[in-house]
């Protein structure tokens, strides 16, 4: 590329993140969620970025801010994400994740792509990689999300694939490095250092991590594997490169700020609630008619 | 049919052989009865026949012993089944299967014998015992007598040829007990079963046998007609004894036979009756009014009044289940007692503490093991001696060797014989120096040598200024050791008075003596004895 | 085991009898099977209500019958101690949860991090743990309910012949658990007439040696008498055909325990499951021939296998059936997730499922009747004789 090219990519780039940062903060400030927390209070000294990759189905890479958030868990909700557990592990294993920035909040992957019934194999699931504050690459994270203790300046991302069982090679593992998504200390120079090299080492930056869940059991027998997403991993494989050197940045995901999700769901129909219980009344009423009435003659 | 060839037999660790050189025969349709003492080696005599001894109870065994043709050295007891049936003292232990009709069933289940033969013999044998009114009842409910007579059928299925009974009327009360040896007689006499039958209370039986059997205790075995052996046997039924003593040959062995040589002894007591006893003039020792007791929604002791006495022996006597115990248990104040008072010493045992009511009331219970749990006999005595430091008694071991001389201080308590181990019992709880001391059932099981020790420990106790209760069946140790005879039934005392009066009024209480002699008011043979000697001495 | 012709009666089987037990045990653990696929509180709710309404239609009037408010009262100590374990070791709450009460939070050392105890309880935790236990218990009680209805010895009566010994050893100690509690008792009241002073270890032993060794006692009078009568007479078996048996018999639970853990498990290999099942029952079967063979006796009044046993054995096939087959349509209708709070929906199809299994409270038929005993024929009591009126001392 032609360094004029370069440069107006960079505007380019910048003014849509300042964009994208204006409208976290105005939205942060507009939507009232009490533990929300703007971008900018994120600093290399405090608080924790958390990122969630929604590449995988073609999204961006959504990332929010947290303030002394006593686990990952709380970190993604304080940011503005959603999350779903699976029925084997419950709430504490990420099965699915969401983002009101991303497809109006749905969650990832749909119920139709994973069923959430139980483990989700290894070739396809939300990982969880840490990089504390001073450190320039991922390291998959030993804790689940709700026994990690985010700390400050630390960067949290959470990807979407597959991954080995050390932790160290698959379509899981994060291609970007930690510092093009850790927070910097203005908003100016956030515009600026977002769109260099990942190689620099980032003085404070605000990023969302993607904080990927550590399955329970790293030694997982994995599942039939779907086929058509092994091929989408196989292909983004080859634009990746394992994370332990920071490698350049070189995948076109945008990277926009978290909107915390405002509304929750209708607590559904009571009806079939009501229709239950009455038949459960109805057999025991005639249970204790029937007990009643041996209990007169005998 | 049964057939003993020089059998000896030594249990592993038995310094001396049980049985030493028997060699007897029983002949198809016989009753033979088997007399003998505790540890005399009736029980292992009986399991010879049927092979337990030694396949299942161990020891070793010389000789042959022959069961219808089939020598149990080869055959075990399981092989013998469809020859031998076996009954023990204690159905209930015995019982396999939830009711009647299935226990009925269960042997010949075992035997393989085909559904419509099994069908039609259950059948048979409910109607012949009597118990076809009781076949879907679960086995728990029934009485005492009933389960002996279901266990009886349960072995009658398999249509054995041998009979092989081991007391089985100790647990019972005397009607029931007359049931159940109703039923062995019929089968003898209508079923031709041969019949082996070891007993404690010889009263009932002994007109019945065809043969007895005598185990001397020193492992030899004596065997003939009734008549004529016991002339010579140490244990003997009262009616027996008063034969002896009068002089009759042959023995009167049933009442009916002695009331038929009864007047010339009349003639020689020249129609007197006893020297009669002066009553006890103790201070009362235990007030009872109003004593209730309830289970749920059963009555087992209706306000019942009684007062116990210094230095007398009262006999509580009654069916089982008419509130014997209840009573006793209550009186201890360990017990329910729903309402009325009790009084003991101007304090109420049920509002004292443990050891505090123990050292007023003292009781031994049905089964006095129950309140042994040491490994030796002394660590017990030295147990009850700091259970009780504060009585002005004298030491366990002293107390024990006043009531069972002889007893070693290393032998387990389990390893004691049954009278030992009552008396074991009697120390520790006569540690704590109460006034009052109840005993539930002590005769149980017991031979009329350990019967007789137990009357002189009675006595003794009373001339000590106790007052004792014992509630038991055994007419003839009412008649030998008590002064006073309750009688209860339904939760109520029917009777209260002097033993002569309350039990010479009652055909089923009246001691065998009593029964001969009537209308004299002889009770037991010493008295008579004691008379003869006086008009002797005249 | 036929039963005999000459008894063979010309009706359907709904003349009041006991259900042969096997039937009765089939329907259960098809809603075992059922109740293990699902996490819907409505329909758990619905399938212990069905069981209630089945005992109460046909339990007998046998002691054993009425245990089933133990398995209740187990269900609920289970719920209660799995709302108590996810109370303390929380999970954590999201931003949306209804906290209840918030329990004071101890850190755990790094090496131990992976517990966390204390925290927020949110209602939705409480919920989800409740119900998650809610389904063990009404497996629980499923089991319960076959024990209710169906005589526990009879159903081990009908175990082949090789599994004779180990079916009575376990009716013998099935007997045998009333007579030990009733030991226990009395020597728990005879214990207060030596009033020891001793507390603590010494009370165990002074209740547990009379006991253990009355027990003792009883075991050994039990075994001689079953020996007597003739328990254990087997037939010829060499050495060689006790060994093949016993292999076989091994093979046969380990290809039943790989072929369960196949169906039950998630995520276990194709080939566990059902094949594992089927080659585990063909060695069972295989081992269990070979071994009955030895074994010669008969059974008492067999309980008979007619139209409704089979009805009844069916409805809970196809509970367990219905249940397995409709996991692929609504998943999230069978396991409903708490987060966030809404109320569970109630899918058809397994309601019908359930609704089904209690059709066996009409295909079975009715209990017997317990006879009624007169009076006078219960016992028979001996009369005393009429009081004493005045002494006569005579003369």
């Amino acid at each position: 590329m032609s360094r004029t090219s370069r440069r107006s990519l960079a505007v380019a780039v910048a003014r849509l993140l300042g964009w994208a940062a204006v409208a976290v903060v105005g939205t942060a400030a507009a939507s009232g969620v009490a533990r929300a927390a703007p971008l900018s209070d994120c600093s290399p000294h405090s608080g924790t970025i958390v990122a969630v990759d929604f590449a995988h189905w073609g999204g961006p890479l959504v990332r929010g801010c947290g303030l002394d958030q006593h686990s990952g868990y709380a970190l993604l909700h304080a940011a503005g994400f959603t999350t779903a557990g699976d029925e084997h592990d419950g709430a504490g294993f990420i099965c699915r994740l969401g983002d009101s920035a991303f497809h109006h909040g749905t969650q990832y992957p749909t119920a139709s792509e994973e069923a959430c019934i139980n483990t989700p194999s290894a070739s396809a699931y939300w990982s969880y990689w840490l990089a504390p504050a001073g450190q320039d690459r991922w390291t998959y994270s030993s804790l689940g999300p709700m026994y990690d203790v985010p700390k400050p300046g630390e960067v949290e991302l959470w990807t979407f694939g597959g991954t080995n069982v050390g932790g160290t090679g698959g379509s899981g593992v994060p291609s970007l490095s930690p510092d093009s998504l850790r927070a910097r200390t203005s908003a100016a120079s956030e515009q600026t250092t977002t769109t260099t090299t990942t190689t620099t080492t980032p003085t404070s930056t605000t990023t969302t991590s993607h904080t990927t869940t550590t399955s329970s059991s790293t030694a997982r027998t994995s599942r039939r594997a779907r086929a058509p997403r092994q091929r989408r991993d196989t292909t983004r494989r080859r634009r990746h490169r394992p994370s332990h050197p920071s490698p350049p940045r070189t995948s076109t995901t945008p990277i926009v700020p978290a909107k915390p999700t405002r509304e929750r769901a209708s607590s559904g129909s009571a009806v079939p609630l009501i229709i239950g219980i009455s038949l459960a009344t109805a057999l025991l009423a005639g249970a204790g008619w029937v007990a009643y009435r041996r209990r007169r003659y005998e | 049919m049964i057939s003993f060839d020089r059998v000896s037999v030594t249990y592993t660790g038995a310094s001396a052989p049980v049985l030493r050189d028997v060699s007897l025969r029983v002949e198809e349709g016989e009753l033979c009865l088997v007399v003998g003492g505790t540890g005399a080696g009736k029980s292992t005599l009986l399991g010879a026949i049927n092979g337990l001894v030694p396949h299942f109870t161990g020891g070793t065994i010389g000789g042959r012993v022959t069961v219808d043709g089939r020598d149990t050295a080869t055959h075990p007891p399981r092989e013998l089944a469809d020859v031998v049936g076996v009954v023990t003292q204690d159905p209930l232990a015995g019982f396999v299967t939830d009711t009647v009709e299935e226990e009925l069933a269960y042997g010949m289940e075992q035997l393989a014998i085909a559904p419509e033969v099994m069908r039609k013999r259950v059948e048979e044998t409910l109607d012949l015992l009597s118990l076809a009114e009781l076949r879907d009842r679960p086995l728990h409910e029934i009485s005492g007598g009933q389960q002996q007579r279901v266990a009886i059928g349960a072995v009658l299925t398999a249509h054995p040829r041998v009979l092989v009974l081991d007391e089985p009327t100790s647990a019972l009360d005397p009607t029931a007990a007359e049931e159940v040896l109703a039923t062995i007689t019929r089968l003898v006499h209508d079923l031709g079963l041969t019949v082996v039958l070891a007993e404690h209370r010889l009263e009932r039986v002994v007109q019945y046998a065809d043969t007895v059997v005598y185990l001397a205790g020193d492992g030899t075995v004596a065997d003939g007609p009734p008549a004529e052996m016991f002339t010579r046997t140490t244990v003997a039924p009262p009616v027996v004894e008063l034969g002896r003593l009068a002089g009759w040959d042959p023995l009167p062995l049933s009442v009916r036979d002695a009331r038929r040589r009864a007047p010339e002894l009349h003639d020689r007591l020249n129609g007197g009756g006893p020297a009669p006893a002066p009553p006890p003039q103790g201070e009362t020792l235990l007030r009872g009014r109003g004593v209730l007791v309830r289970y749920g929604e059963i009555v087992a002791v209706r306000g019942v009044d009684i007062d116990l006495r210094a230095g007398e022996v009262t006999a509580l006597m009654g069916r089982n289940g008419s509130g014997k115990s209840s009573l006793m248990w209550a009186l201890q104040g360990s017990g329910r007692r729903q309402a009325g008072s009790v009084e003991v010493d101007g304090r109420d045992p049920k509002a004292l503490s443990a050891s505090d009511a123990r050292s007023l009331v003292g009781l031994v219970p049905q089964t006095p093991s129950d309140l042994l749990y040491l490994n030796s006999v002394d660590a017990e005595l030295a147990q009850a001696d700091s259970e009780s430091e504060q009585s002005e008694s004298a030491p366990a071991r002293e107390l024990l060797d006043r009531l069972a001389p002889g007893v070693r201080g290393e032998l387990d308590p389990r390893d004691l014989s049954e009278g030992q181990r009552l008396s074991l019992v009697l120390a520790i709880q006569l540690r704590a120096a109460p006034r009052v001391m109840l005993l539930d059932e002590p005769t149980r099981g017991l031979d009329y040598q350990a019967k007789h020790e137990l009357k002189e420990i009675v006595e003794m106790l009373a001339a000590d200024g106790h007052a004792i209760v014992i509630a038991t069946h055994d007419v003839e140790f009412v008649a030998t050791a008590c002064h006073r005879v309750v009688v209860m039934a339904e939760g109520d005392v029917v009777a209260d008075g002097p033993t002569p009066e309350i039990v010479r009024s009652s055909p089923a209480f009246a001691p065998q003596v009593a029964k001969i002699l009537a209308p004299l008011p002889y009770l037991t043979v010493a008295e008579v004895e004691c008379a003869l000697a006086a008009r002797a001495a005249r | 085991m036929r039963s005999a012709p000459a008894h063979r009666l010309r009706d359907s089987g709904r003349l009041p009898r006991a259900l042969h037990p096997i039937a009765w045990w089939i329907w259960a653990i098809g809603l075992v099977l059922a109740v293990n696929r699902t996490t819907n509180p409505l329909l758990l709710i619905l399938t212990l209500a069905v069981l209630a309404f089945v005992i109460a239609n046909r339990r007998t009037d046998a002691p054993w019958a009425r245990a089933f408010k133990y398995y209740l009262w187990l269900g609920l100590f289970v719920i209660v101690l799995r709302i108590v374990f996810q109370s303390v070791f929380s999970q954590g709450a999201e931003a949306g949860d209804h906290v209840l009460f918030t329990l004071p939070r101890i850190s755990t050392p790094k090496w131990y991090a992976g517990v966390q105890i204390g925290g927020p309880v949110t209602l939705e935790a409480t919920l989800t743990a409740a119900v998650d236990g809610l389904r063990l218990a009404t497996m629980l009680c499923c089991i319960g309910a076959a024990n209710a209805l169906a005589n526990p010895k009879r159903a081990l009566r009908v175990l082949p012949g090789a599994l004779y010994e180990l079916g009575m050893a376990v009716v013998v100690s099935i007997t045998l658990a009333p007579q030990l509690i009733e030991s226990v008792q009395r020597v728990a009241r005879a214990r207060r007439l030596r009033a020891g002073r001793r507390k603590g270890w010494r009370v165990l032993r002074s209740i547990a040696t009379p006991v253990l060794a009355d027990a003792l006692e009883r075991s050994l009078m039990l075994a001689a008498a079953m020996d007597s009568r003739g328990y254990g007479r087997t037939g010829p078996a060499t050495t060689a055909s006790r060994r093949l048996t016993g292999a076989l018999m091994l093979l046969g639970m380990v290809g039943l325990c790989a072929g369960c853990y196949g169906l039950l498990g998630n995520g276990a290999p194709r080939f566990l499951g059902l094949p594992a099942i089927l080659a585990g029952a063909v060695l069972c079967c295989g081992g269990l021939a070979l071994g009955g063979r030895r074994v010669k006796r008969t059974n008492y009044r067999p309980d008979p296998w007619r139209a409704p046993e089979w009805v009844v054995a069916g409805c809970g096939v196809a509970t367990a059936v219905m249940l397995y087959l409709s996991t692929g349509d609504d998943a999230s209708a069978l396991n409903p997730s708490f987060y966030p709070l809404r109320f569970p929906p109630l899918p058809a199809l397994p309601m019908i499922a359930i609704l089904i299994a209690g059709v066996a409270a009409v295909a079975a038929p009715p209990p017997p009747k317990p006879r009624r005993l007169a009076p006078s024929q219960a016992g028979a009591p001996s009369r005393i004789s009429e009081p004493v009126t005045a002494p006569k001392v005579p003369a």
